[in-house]
């Protein structure tokens, strides 16, 4: 401690230093360059999975624009992935290494460290550059010559290297996530759209040829061109219908009507009135078909009541609404299966009854429709039907074909009068058997008979369902209600919340006396004013009030007239 | 003394001077510990404040030593010492002094300045938080300035100038807690422990016995104020800076060397003052190791009693019952000094 070094010795001494400058830091930046990879591998594994984001977006991209898959193999998805991070990993260490630079007192504090020296080689470098050095500087520098021979002579080593993993919570789970990125990539990339769709268009094509949907469409469009045909000639729709098959009429799917119509040729009218019926049954589709309908809805609520009509103002209505269903059958297809589903729950069973005034309501508005079908709930009357021997063979007819019969309801069944009789029963007989079975036909074909009477249409459908009740005002009653709710009839508004009070106006209107003249009367018809009042219910009083009445007056009395009243009462108030 | 106090300019000086101060470091610790049995950090931590020019706050309970450890270390560097002892009616005039009214020797009288206890030496403030806040703030300026304004007079004190303040920590009825600006102006805070089991024999001794120990003056106060001018010396290095600086961050919340443990219980972090009480107290414990410069072993030596009461606790802190030697403590291995290897 009392050597002091030279300018020669500072020379070596500053030597010794850089020697171990550039040891230290070797070692220092090797154990910087591990610490960081690893610090940098962590923070890229908690990113990894935006490099497999790119790649499922293109393959998603790629797939929903319909090209080609690009055939990449499994493992060139991952090698992609890899090679991203990796890229990213090593720009971001590269980076940072360059950047990273150690000054020479902290690269010479791995000795001290290492060999305990209380920082005696970085103090002494860093004094050692300093131009103006004071006594304690100068005795700090030679204090560390004798540390510097020491630490030549011994091996850095890297004491207190972070030589941790730097795991977070979100490296831990970006791994699985890139995983299942990277399996979505894979298994979309050998996804094409295009192809894919072409197999699956090809083996629909396939099976619809295969299927007899088309013959029956095509064999459909065949027998309606025939029903125009025979139309043109007037003939009469009943008379074609009895050979129509029961069994087959029974569901009132479209399709399965289509077969069974198509099947047989009779049935044919009726299955395009039914479409008709449907068609009109929705309050969307009536639109295209309510043209040609509008006058049969009205021969049916209206001109049918009148009775007298002609059968020809039904023939025109039914075949106004063939044309109309020849219009609208193919557009509507669909919409029709879906209406006369509809028609034939609300009517439950009697799905036949709704199509049997449905045929009516094909011209006019759903709420028609309700009615008519309302009013095929009307009373049977099981008397008529006794009566009616030869109606109750054709009901039983009309029982078989009750499916074709509810489509055909579509055809005006209430405005068949007189000379329409006899196909307004058959259709009446349509619609009335899929219940009742012949007798509410039977009763439909009496009420049909009858001509003449309002609402005949209605009552025909009330046979329909077998009740003894129902008349015109109940058909009307019945057009109330859910059911008519039910085809979105308009409702009047309901008033939601509560009406504020508002401000209150007080308003003084100034009113005028009105005049009254009283009645004249007579100065001697007034009675005299000393007349004796009568006699006066004696009060119930006390015997001790009774006392102080009498005592006054007497006192009173005694005190003699001479007294002034006033005294008289001021004595008096004084018990 | 006199090279001593003089600028050094050589190693030879140096070296002197650094031995002229260890010499007297340990003469006056030797009278100290003719008296206190034991407490050797606690003796250490007052004498480095003491050549470093800081103040000390005792902390312990009753009957430790306190009071007689500064009233040792007065008689030992021989200098005038005075006890204030704190009182919750205590007035500032009672601590700086007042104008009072005297008698001249010509039998006239007149207004002259009384100088209160604090214009000393060594000072000691027993029990200070029992104090207002008033009277404790009467000893700001006195600490940081070295001055006391009273009235319109303004009296400098005299070097050197040390602060001895104790308090009680489990008697806080009616005590009013140093504010963190009075904190802040103690160099050390010194926890004053119960004595081991073999100091106790020797303490029972000396109190119980017919004679009691005599103090002798080691040296005196100008050679305190030359060794003071010999510490300042002591050159810091970089290394030992900048890990100063990074420790005393490191209490910061929010900072960049700041652990999660000080972001989460640290309401206030170290002031500069907490680098500078590290720089000077790591300077004298330096020259104490045989050293001519700071390094970072001294600076972590001195940073618990230099840190520990530069820190607010927060609440979360407080009732999760983290104090703040735990919080130095855990800095102290957090932060690395400069040279390691990461």
């Amino acid at each position: 401690m009392t050597t002091t070094s030279t300018s020669g010795d500072s020379r070596q001494l500053r030597g010794d230093l850089d020697r171990l400058v550039r040891r230290a830091r070797k070692v220092l930046d090797k154990a910087y360059l591990g610490a960081r990879s690893r610090q940098v591998l962590c923070r890229t594994l908690a990113v990894l999975f935006l490099f497999a984001l790119p790649m499922l977006l293109v393959e998603l991209v790629r797939y929903v624009a319909g090209y080609a898959s690009f055939g990449l193999p499994a493992w060139q998805y991952a090698a992609l992935v890899v090679a991203g991070a990796g890229a990213f990993a090593l720009g971001w260490l590269l980076r940072d290494v360059l950047r990273h630079v150690l000054p020479r007192g902290t690269t010479l504090g791995l000795f001290d460290r290492q060999l305990k020296l209380a920082n005696r080689l970085a103090t002494a470098d860093e004094f050692i550059g300093t131009r103006d050095r004071t006594g304690f500087m100068q005795a700090a520098i030679d204090d560390a010559v004798e540390p510097v021979q020491r630490a030549m002579g011994s091996k850095a080593q890297a004491i207190g290297a972070d030589r941790r993993w730097p795991l977070s919570r979100g490296s831990l789970l970006s791994v699985p996530a890139t995983l299942c990125l990277l399996l979505l990539t894979i298994w979309l990339g050998g996804q094409e759209r295009v192809h894919a769709a072409d197999e699956s268009l090809t083996d629909a094509f396939a099976g619809l040829d295969a299927s007899p949907d088309l013959n029956v469409v095509a064999r459909l469009n065949e027998e309606t061109a025939r029903e125009e045909a025979r139309r043109s000639g007037d003939e009469p729709l009943a008379e074609k219908t009895p050979g129509a098959d029961p069994g087959e009429t029974a569901d009132a799917a479209v399709p399965d009507s289509f077969d069974s119509s198509a099947s047989q040729p009779g049935g044919q009218p009726a299955l395009l009135e039914s479409e008709s019926q449907q068609s009109a049954g929705r309050p969307s589709g009536g639109l295209p078909s309510g043209a040609g309908s509008q006058p049969v809805g009205q021969t049916a609520s209206g001109q049918q009541s009148t009775s007298g009509r002609e059968a020809s103002t039904g023939e025109q209505n039914r075949q106004a609404g063939s044309e109309r269903q020849q219009a609208s059958s193919q557009q509507q297809a669909g919409a029709t299966e879906s209406s006369g589903q509809q028609s034939a729950n609300q009517s439950g069973d009697s799905a036949d009854s709704d199509s049997s005034a449905g045929g009516d309501q094909s011209a006019d508005s759903g709420q028609e429709s309700v009615t008519a079908n309302d009013s095929s709930a009307a009373p049977t009357d099981s008397a008529q039907n006794a009566q009616n021997a030869q109606q109750q063979a054709a009901s039983q007819q009309s029982a078989q074909q009750q499916q074709q019969a509810s489509q055909s309801a579509g055809q005006p069944q209430g405005s068949e009068s007189g000379r329409a009789q006899e196909r307004g029963r058959t259709e009446s007989e349509g619609a009335g058997g899929e219940q009742g079975g012949g007798e509410p036909d039977a009763q439909s074909q009496a009420q049909g008979q009858q001509g003449g009477q309002p609402n005949a249409g209605q009552q025909q459908g009330s046979g329909s369902q077998g009740e003894g009740r129902g008349d015109a005002n109940d058909a009307i009653k019945k057009n109330r209600g859910a059911a008519k709710a039910m085809l979105a009839v308009p409702k009047p508004d309901r008033l939601i919340g509560v009406r504020g009070d508002g401000p209150e106006q007080i308003r003084q209107e100034q009113s005028v006396p009105e005049e009254q003249q009283a009645a004249p009367v007579a100065a001697n018809a007034r009675s005299a004013r000393s007349d004796r009042i009568g006699s006066l219910q004696q009060a119930q009083v006390s015997n001790w009030s009774r006392t102080l009445v009498r005592d006054y007056f007497d006192r009173g009395e005694a005190a003699g007239d001479n007294s002034s009243t006033t005294t008289d009462h001021s004595e008096g108030q004084q018990p | 003394m006199t090279a001593a106090s003089s600028q050094i300019g050589s190693a030879d000086e140096a070296r002197e001077a650094a031995g002229q101060f260890r010499a007297i470091y340990a003469d006056i610790k030797e009278q100290v510990c003719a008296m206190m049995v034991g407490q050797d950090e606690v003796i250490d931590g007052v004498m480095t404040a003491l050549f470093a020019g800081g103040h000390v706050l005792l902390e312990g309970v009753p009957g430790l030593g306190k009071t007689m450890l500064v009233n040792s270390l007065s008689q030992a560097v021989g200098t005038r010492f005075s006890r204030i002892q704190f009182t919750p009616d205590m007035m500032p005039a009672d601590i700086q002094g007042t104008t009072v009214l005297v008698e001249t020797p010509d039998g006239g009288q007149e207004l002259r300045f009384q100088e209160g206890p604090i214009v000393s030496n060594l000072v000691l403030a027993d029990e200070i938080n029992r104090a207002t806040p008033k009277t404790q703030s009467a000893l700001l300026e006195a600490m940081q300035e070295r001055q006391v304004t009273a009235g319109q007079r303004t009296i400098k004190l005299e070097e050197p100038f040390c602060v001895l303040a104790t308090q009680n920590p489990v008697e806080q009825e009616g005590t009013y807690p140093l504010p963190e600006a009075q904190l802040d102006r103690f160099l050390f805070k010194l926890v004053v422990g119960y004595p081991k089991e073999q100091d106790y024999a020797a303490i029972l001794d000396r109190t119980t016995g017919g004679v009691a120990p005599v103090i002798h003056a080691a040296t005196s106060g100008e050679d305190v104020v030359a060794m003071r001018d010999i510490v300042r010396q002591v050159p810091v290095p970089d290394i030992a800076k900048t890990y100063a600086i990074h420790l005393v961050m490191a209490t910061q919340p929010d900072s960049r060397y700041a652990p999660p443990v000080v972001n989460e219980y640290v309401a206030l972090g170290a002031s500069p003052r907490g680098a500078q009480s590290l720089l000077l107290a790591g300077k004298v414990r330096a020259l104490l190791n045989d050293r001519f410069a700071v390094s970072c072993d001294d600076i972590r030596d001195v940073a618990l009693p230099a840190l520990r009461h530069r820190m607010l606790i927060n609440f979360h802190g407080q009732s999760d019952g983290i104090t703040d030697e735990q919080i130095v403590e855990h800095i102290l291995k957090t932060v690395d000094e400069p040279g390691a290897a990461r």
